[in-house]
């Protein structure tokens, strides 16, 4: 290829700004389309973020900002009431000579006694002379032309004047302030004070508390900072404030305040999106470069510039495909993708009960979940790694033992069902695929109901007599520890009652039982699917056996069951994948129990994987995030291959190669 | 409990009595439903055919007489005894919830149905309020209902957008990365939308949704695409491609196609997509669960199961009832709809 400079400072151009190339190609209307994506990228991060403007600690202070503003209105409350018509200076020192059993002369501006002679106040109330405290409030009227700078120079004041104090409750209280205002409101104004008064203190918190990509970064910039950091400054509470706290008015109190750190999560989560949208801008980017590229070298080939509206409709016709998939791509890609990314990423984190940001950020660990749970160790203190493999097993048992018996349950009762000998079959069948109409939610629910310890089921077993058989064999009446071995011990139902979802001590007996009730929720798709296929299998292979001499055994066992389970079969990959994640059955019926608390690091006897993420993510005592995300990717591992190799077996997708 | 084994018995013999009637029926040509009514009356429906209505064709004595042969009998009354069983079993539950829903006091019955019916529990969701033995309850059912209510009509609304769209251009035409698309559609039809649970909830969070019901509708919207857009590509795979082509002769852009031909022809699969769509929201916990905390802000599948789950507002005739007026609905849907539903759900796995 013949190194070409034109095209190349095209190209080069395009790749700087986007949109310039296209412009010295003299394709004005391409040329404002990419720059039109440049412009909204460059947009978007600037518009976002706040490029230029000063960072202030003060904005870290959890809850409501405090301000200038805000602290204004303490201003407002303290002096401005004061110097209102009502409260003239005068009147304030009234008020002060009153507070201490005096009298003001306004006139002669003095404090006098009872006596109407002039006093000197060196009580612990007022220790300011009337000269000093008309002084000061001078100087706070000229002040509050500049209240901005309350917060420099108020705590100076209230440090000089340091007796003010003394009544400050009195005024404040009487002014009305009090009322708007909480005993934060007033922990924030000191700490304010105290920043503007200790320089050192605040450049302590000020290093931490200030980033440059938290703080002024825009989606872009902060999302990569945020995923490549996870946070940098966990919370921290400001006591040191405490040293003022004789500002406090009485009935408040002193108390922490809260600077608030980096929300790890929160940044992960802004991180990938803003990622996911870059890849979109990346991909017009590239398309911006080549288009460039290829018109230039035409350009230069051909000495004629390309039909510009020629080229857009050629894009319409060709990317149809794509602009109507963009809505739905959008979709998928930050709300079903972003979280399972998500997920993905916090298994590698340790976001866990003990890294709950604000207060304690998590962060990247590598491969460290997954060492704990592949070494059969322990993370904080709780079982994971042998917890893991117990529950994996009951899982892959579950899965494969529900998928088995509502097969082969639905193939039974299909074989039942077709048998010539059944009258009204339809109506039959309509009555058998109740369990299947009947939301599994709600038939979930009311088996949980009846098979509580008292419940109808037990009630009823009671009232026909089977619990005396029970308690005469053994199986109830005992502990477990008294219920013998071997056989006797797996056949222990109970102490009290038969224990169907809450049998701690025999927790095969719930989980058999669970995997018999499943069959009631699951035989009747396959049962009705099933029916389907045989109506349809061709008469003339039977009436052909028939012929031949097949007994009706020989029929079934060589033309019916060949031909419905190899229809069905491909179903049972999917069917085995739904049960691996069969949330409702364990967790409506016996939410995972019976059993799991720390001992197991909280997975029942009956919990599978996704019931145990979903304790791990929901139980507010648990909030074990990173573990439940590595349980989710490795069920995203196991069920997605299993799942797309079937899928790439099909017809269906070899067909679309 | 004596008098159900009775009736289980006595089903027993009135359907082996039946397909046996049938049987014969069959023998001496009588075609149709009418034998399997008729041998629902006892004794008289086998003495009919037998002796009072004459055959249709001249019947083979031993022909007739193989239904009567002990084997037969034995294994028709064997089939039955399992069909009635089952059936015992299915609608228990049934049953079961009807006659709770029915119980006037707040606890677990005792009895499949009450000794006195009430419709209390009925008028306690919808009237807000009731006394339950000593002490007053009260619930949110209405605004659950009409918190589930908005959210199922938009999430039917946007699903349908979504995906009719999507499912078309999978349908019909051949792009670059269509491979990869479908492989992700189908990947992510697998997965429960609650395994980024936290993620869910992070993103709530930050964009201040939490507590909020119509935002659920982002996330089922989402969730419904892969299924519903495997669902609708099967359908139109099937519609003849000649008619698109026709169209293209015509003039016609691939937007004009798709307005003019082919949602025409798809309303049968859309607005299946849109009922299914519309019931989801009915019966997910999780999300809801998870992301809504405020008590009259949740849907009606978390205010339901609160009534079994939460000891501060245990009531199970009220669970009953609540779950009656959902799932009825709901069961009555899937029951019509069952053909297309079992086809649509079999359509990944075996034609695709």
């Amino acid at each position: 290829m013949k190194f070409n400079p034109v095209v190349m400072l095209k190209t080069l151009a395009s790749s700087l700004v986007w949109g310039t190339g296209q412009l010295l190609n003299k394709q004005w209307l391409k040329g404002l389309f990419f720059f039109s994506f440049f412009a909204l990228l460059i947009g978007i991060e600037l518009g976002t973020g706040s490029y230029g403007q000063p960072i202030s600690l003060y904005d870290q202070l959890a809850g409501n900002p405090i301000t200038v503003e805000t602290s204004k209105g303490y201003v407002n409350d303290y002096y401005y009431n004061l110097l209102d018509d009502q409260y003239e200076d005068t009147r304030l020192l009234e008020t002060v000579a009153e507070l201490n059993g005096l009298t003001y002369n306004a006139e002669l501006q003095y404090f006098a006694d009872e006596n109407g002679s002039p006093v000197q106040p060196e009580s612990n109330q007022i220790q300011f002379t009337e000269a000093q405290l008309y002084d000061f409030l001078a100087a706070e009227m000229t002040r509050i032309g500049e209240l901005e700078d309350f917060a420099t120079d108020g705590y100076e004041v209230l440090l000089d004047y340091d007796s003010f104090k003394a009544f400050q409750d009195t005024l404040v209280g009487g002014l009305g302030g009090r009322d708007n205002y909480t005993t934060d409101d007033y922990n924030k104004m000191l700490v304010q004070i105290l920043f503007r008064y200790d320089e050192a203190l605040f450049n302590r918190y000020d290093e931490v508390f200030t980033n440059r990509f938290h703080e002024n970064g825009g989606f872009f910039v902060k999302g990569i900072w945020g995923v490549i950091t996870l946070g940098v400054t966990p919370s921290r509470t400001v006591t040191e404030h405490y040293d003022l706290s004789f500002f406090i008015p009485e009935g408040f109190s002193r108390r922490g305040v809260e600077l608030q750190g980096n929300f790890s999560q929160q940044l992960l989560l802004r991180g990938i999106i803003s990622n996911l949208l870059l890849i979109y801008f990346i991909g017009v980017y590239i398309w911006n470069v080549r288009d460039a590229y290829k018109t230039a070298k035409i350009i230069d080939e051909t000495k004629q510039k390309p039909n510009e509206i020629k080229y857009f409709k050629d894009v319409y016709e060709n990317a149809f495909e794509y602009i109507v998939l963009t809505p739905a791509l959008f979709v998928i890609t930050f709300v079903s993708i972003m979280p399972i990314l998500f997920g993905m990423l916090v298994a590698f984190t340790n976001f866990d009960a003990q890294h709950i940001p604000p207060n304690n950020l998590f962060t990247w660990v590598g491969f460290e979940n997954f060492r704990v749970i592949f070494s059969l160790s322990e993370q904080g203190g709780l079982p994971f790694g042998s917890q893991f493999f117990k529950v994996f097993s009951w899982t892959l048992i579950w899965a494969f033992a529900s998928t088995f018996t509502v097969f082969f349950g639905g193939f039974i009762q299909a074989v039942v069902l077709s048998n010539k000998r059944i009258v009204f079959r339809k109506a039959w069948r309509s009555l058998l695929i109740l369990p299947w109409a009947i939301p599994a939610l709600i038939s979930q629910m009311v088996f949980n109901v009846m098979f509580r310890d008292r419940g109808w089921v037990n009630q009823m077993l009671e009232r026909v007599g089977v619990y005396d058989r029970l308690f005469e064999w053994g199986m109830l009446g005992r502990s477990y520890q008294d219920a013998g071995t071997g056989l006797q011990r797996l056949l222990y139902f109970g102490e009290d009652n038969i224990q169907w979802i809450t049998n701690e001590a025999n927790p095969w007996f719930v989980r058999i039982f669970i995997i018999t009730l499943n069959i009631w929720l699951g035989f009747p798709f396959f049962m009705a699917l099933m029916t389907g296929v045989m109506t349809s299998i061709d008469r003339s292979l039977y009436e052909a056996a028939e012929i031949d001499g097949a007994t009706g055994l020989q029929q079934f066992r060589f033309i019916t069951m060949p031909l419905v389970l190899f229809a069905t079969s491909p179903l049972l990959i999917m069917t085995f994948a739904q049960n691996f994640n069969n949330f409702g059955v364990i967790y409506f019926i016996t939410q995972g129990g019976p059993g799991g608390d720390f001992t197991t690091a909280f997975a029942g006897q009956t919990d599978i994987l996704i019931s145990w993420i979903y304790k791990l993510t929901t139980d507010a005592n648990v909030r074990w995030y990173s573990m439940a995300s590595v349980f989710s990717l490795l069920i995203f591992l196991i069920i997605g291959t299993l799942s797309a190799w079937n899928f790439t077996r099909t017809r269906a997708f070899k067909e679309e190669m | 409990m004596g008098w159900l084994a009775w009736t289980i018995i006595i089903l027993i013999l009135l359907f082996t009595h039946q397909s046996l009637t049938h049987q014969i029926a069959e023998k001496l040509g009588h075609k149709g439903m009418l034998s399997g009514f008729i041998g629902l009356i006892p004794v008289f429906g086998l003495i009919y055919y037998l002796k009072i209505k004459p055959p249709m064709r001249p019947s083979n004595k031993g022909k007739v007489k193989s239904v009567f042969n002990l084997k037969n009998i034995f294994g028709t009354g064997l089939l039955y005894t399992e069909l009635v069983l089952l059936g015992v079993i299915v609608l228990i539950p049934v049953a079961y919830i009807i006659g709770t829903s029915l119980n006037p006091n707040s606890g677990i019955p005792s009895t499949i149905w009450p000794d006195e019916p009430s419709l209390k529990a009925f008028q306690f969701l919808f009237e807000g309020s009731a006394m339950y033995g000593t002490s007053e309850e009260t619930n949110e059912f209405v605004s659950w209902y009409i918190n589930t209510l908005q959210v199922a009509v938009l999430t039917m609304v946007f699903s349908v957008l979504f995906v009719t769209g999507t499912a078309y251009v999978f349908a019909r035409y051949k792009f670059k990365g269509k491979r990869a698309g479908l492989l992700t559609i189908l990947v992510l039809q697998m997965f429960p939308s609650f395994l980024g649970l936290i993620a869910i909830f992070t993103l709530f969070q930050t964009f201040g949704l939490l507590d909020q019901p119509l935002a659920l509708v982002i996330i089922y919207t989402a969730g419904a695409i892969p299924f519903n857009v495997w669902l609708i590509k099967g359908y139109l795979q099937g519609v003849p491609k000649e008619l698109d082509e026709s169209a293209k002769i015509d003039g016609a852009n691939k937007l004009q196609i798709f307005f003019r031909i082919i949602v025409p022809l798809s309303v049968p699969i859309i607005s299946f997509v849109a009922v299914t769509q519309f019931m989801a929201p009915w019966l997910d916990y999780i999300l809801p669960s998870f992301v809504i905390e405020t008590e009259e802000k949740w849907t009606l599948a978390v205010g339901i199961f609160r009534f079994i789950n939460d000891q501060a507002r245990i009531n199970y005739p009220a669970f009953s009832a609540a779950a009656i007026l959902v799932a009825v609905p709901i069961t009555v849907l899937y029951i019509v709809f069952q053909r297309f539903l079992i086809e649509g759900i079999t359509a990944g796995a075996n034609k695709g």
